[in-house]
């Protein structure tokens, strides 16, 4: 700590002295919520709790132009995102490219053993290929998996780790994500309850829908700066995910 | 005498009498002011706001302890805080650090610190590009004008005129659709995201916790801006700042729900140093900028300690009756509206800006909307106080002479019963050749020109209370009444 920083905290400590009389210990100040009850709400949720989450995600989405739908398996949302390639027009440059996520559900998806997309670029934000950011720039299509689903606002958590950028997300025209069931909760409580007990992260984005904007006469556009349309596929077969090595937090009973 | 009218009077006519903004100042009062008022009204937990402005004013009773803890997290995290004592403090040290790294091009987030500190032209000094990328921000700085919302920066222009400035500006032909104008927005400023060496932003809310601070955008221009560039610096009011990740969840919904009743904006980052190992993106050099600059001041005073509460939403602006007809510009500063009327005196001086205060309602509109439950009108009302009565604390004059004498005297004429009455007939025979066939003074000369040109003010009545008290109800019936309330008072 500088002196100029050392002036400047003593400023604002003189400030609130000449006010408050009491404070806290910094550790009561600071005591976090008792995250016991929304772990155990978690921990017991049923498939059929979890499948009126899916609901109450669906219907939260559509007033915000997010496109949610299920996927019973990874063949089944691999023959969808390969459509949804096929269908979108590149918007940037001439040709059409996929960025993928190195995670294991997106590998398990196997989109490179496509006959339809054999045409299209399919690249990978692995930490050891120097292109990512280049790749990304020239991508039509990010595709990346969601840490945690939030039902209450139709949102997904994405926690930035080696090889699962940010600009994956934000770059590309079109985002799909994909989402296990098992990972999705009620509201944001519940997902920060979850992210607390994450291992550190440099950023973690909250994305709720595609990139939009009402600053010409509150006239609503999609496609301000980031993705103009974005995709969220539900996996609600949890054995298909797990399989994939994707640790998926779920009650071995129910699901 | 001539009084030249004050640049808040010029600037709110001029306000009043642009059709397009008072249409769109229309459509975004009707929709999200009371938009807000709504759901406020349904929250599962009606004590929300209570509880969250209890705590937010526990964090600014410990705000030294949780910046010291913020700045240790950041700095564990690799990422560099410098606190500024004063906006030029600020200036140089981004000034620097843009030298220091050959910084060329800089992209903004939407910032309204950044106006307040004048960054844009320290910066444009050195030669270096500064462009807005929150499509309103754009627009405005490329029109040469300034924001007059907080979130709705050019909400003062219409589609007719952001086409002929696209048109001649972006080269484009023109148009008047907004989805092909945002397109062409998009194309010009992608490039610039993608080329820029320094993202600079603001900061919505940091946490003391977790060491990160959080932006929240629908556009993703503040995504673009924190990851593209290889540097971010981030400049924050020192009084936004959450103890907890739990603190910031609330505080964070409240403010994506009173800003534009959306239960999370589309993005929300969370954010708190420069890549790590592995990280294909993100800047390599992270700043956290803390400024101070007339804060510490605010927080020291009991009276005006709440408004650092504030989590800069815009919720009051879209209710304010004031705001609704004048517009942004009329309070000349980054903040506008009733929070404007009230931050903006206190942080750029009281006389300065004494216009602001006196401008509003105190019709409390503003309160009721308020996420964080501040009390505006109580500030607006002791901000008249202090202008009224001089405050040397705060190195405010008293505003008008003459009118403070004008109440002293009136202060004499009201106490003295026969003055008063004596003063009543005068004004009533002065007053008659001013009473229109409405019935109504109209405009009156001279120094009550400025009560009576822009409203009509009814006449003094032929007899006062007072007159008709003695007249109509005479002694006996006075007393009846009198008696009658004496037996209430036994009841009672």
């Amino acid at each position: 700590m500088t002196p100029e920083h050392t002036a400047f905290l003593n400023r604002i400590r003189a400030a609130v002295a000449g006010v408050t009389t009491e404070r806290l210990p910094l550790e009561a100040l600071l005591a976090p919520a008792d995250d016991g009850p929304p772990l155990a709400a978690l921990a017991h949720r049923t498939r059929n709790q979890r499948m009126e989450l899916l609901l109450q995600l669906i219907a939260h989405a559509a007033p915000l132009n997010l496109q949610v739908s299920t996927c019973a398996t990874l063949p089944e949302a691999a023959g969808r995102i390969a459509a949804i390639t096929l269908a979108s027009e590149p918007e940037f440059f001439g040709q059409k490219a996929l960025i993928l996520h190195e995670h294991p559900l997106l590998q398990a998806l196997a989109l490179d053993t496509l006959t339809e997309l054999k045409d299209i670029p399919q690249h990978w934000t692995s930490p050891a290929n120097p292109r990512v950011r280049a790749q990304t720039l020239a991508a039509s299509i990010g595709v990346t998996v969601a840490d945690w689903g939030i039902a209450e606002s139709a949102t997904i958590v994405q926690l930035t780790r080696p090889g699962r950028p940010r600009s994956t997300s934000l770059v590309p025209s079109i985002h799909i994500a994909l989402l296990p069931l098992s990972r999705l909760v009620a509201d944001l409580a519940e997902a920060f309850t979850l992210v607390r007990r994450e291992s550190e992260h440099a950023s973690m984005v909250l994305i709720s829908g595609p990139s939009k904007t009402a600053d010409i006469e509150g006239c609503m556009v999609l496609g301000a700066h980031g993705p103009r349309a974005m995709h969220l596929f539900v996996l609600t077969n949890a054995a298909d995910a797990a399989a994939s090595g994707f640790p998926v937090a779920s009650c071995s009973q129910c699901c | 005498m001539i009084r030249r009218s004050s640049p808040y009077s010029e600037a709110a006519r001029a306000g009043m009498n642009n059709a397009c903004l008072q249409k769109s100042l229309r459509n975004l009062q009707a929709r999200y002011g009371k938009g807000a008022l709504d759901i406020w009204r349904t929250l599962p937990d009606p004590s929300l706001r209570h509880r969250v402005k209890a705590r937010r004013m526990q964090t600014l009773a410990h705000l030294d302890q949780l910046l010291a803890l913020l700045a240790e997290g950041i700095e564990a995290q690799g990422g560099q805080v410098y606190f500024a004592a004063t906006a030029v403090d600020a200036n140089r040290y981004v000034r620097d650090l843009a030298r220091k790294h050959a910084v060329r091009r800089v992209v903004k987030g939407k910032s309204m610190l950044s106006a307040e500190i004048g960054i844009d032209a320290v910066l444009a000094a050195d030669g270096i590009e500064v462009i807005e990328t929150d499509l309103g921000e754009f627009i405005v700085q490329i029109a040469g004008s300034s924001a007059s919302h907080i979130i709705a920066p050019c909400i003062h222009m219409d589609r007719q005129q952001i086409g002929r400035l696209f048109a001649d500006r972006l080269g484009i032909p023109y148009s008047e659709d907004p989805p092909t104008l945002t397109r062409a927005a998009r194309k010009a400023l992608r490039e610039k995201m993608l080329t820029a060496d320094m993202g600079l932003t603001g900061c919505n809310l940091a946490c003391a916790e977790t060491g990160q601070i959080s932006l929240v955008s629908n556009e993703g221009n503040i995504r673009m801006a924190t990851t593209m560039p290889k540097i971010h610096v981030a400049l924050m009011g020192m009084e936004r700042i959450a103890a907890t990740l739990d603190d910031q969840r609330q505080l964070l919904q409240l403010l994506t729900r009173g800003a534009a009743l959306q239960k999370l904006s589309t993005y929300v980052s969370f954010l708190g140093g420069p890549r790590r190992e592995g990280d294909p993106d993100g800047p390599e050099v992270f700043h956290l900028v803390i400024v101070d600059n007339g804060r510490s001041r605010i927080l020291a005073d009991p009276e005006f300690r709440e408004v650092l509460a504030c989590i800069r939403c815009g919720a009051c602006l879209n209710i304010c009756p004031v705001y609704g007809r004048i517009g942004g510009h009329a309070y000349h500063s980054p903040y506008s509206g009733p929070i404007g009327a009230v931050v903006t005196p206190l942080l750029q001086g009281i006389n300065r800006h004494a216009d602001l205060c006196k401008g509003e309602t105190l019709c409390g509109a503003c309160s009721d909307v308020c996420p964080v439950d501040n009390d505006l009108p109580r500030m607006l009302a002791a901000l008249r106080h202090k202008l009224a009565y001089g405050d040397p604390a705060w190195q405010v004059r008293p505003h008008k002479r003459l009118e403070a004498l004008g109440f002293a005297l009136w202060q004499r004429i009201i106490s003295n019963c026969w003055i008063y009455e004596m003063l009543l007939r005068t004004v009533r025979a002065l007053q008659r050749p001013f009473v229109n066939p409405k019935g109504m003074v109209g405009p009156l000369p001279g120094l009550k020109g400025g009560w009576t040109k822009g409203r009509d003010l009814p006449p003094l009545a032929a007899a006062s209370f007072r007159e008709r008290w003695r007249t109509t109800l005479g002694r006996g019936r006075g007393q009846g009444l009198s008696e009658s309330h004496k037996e209430q008072n036994h009841d009672a």
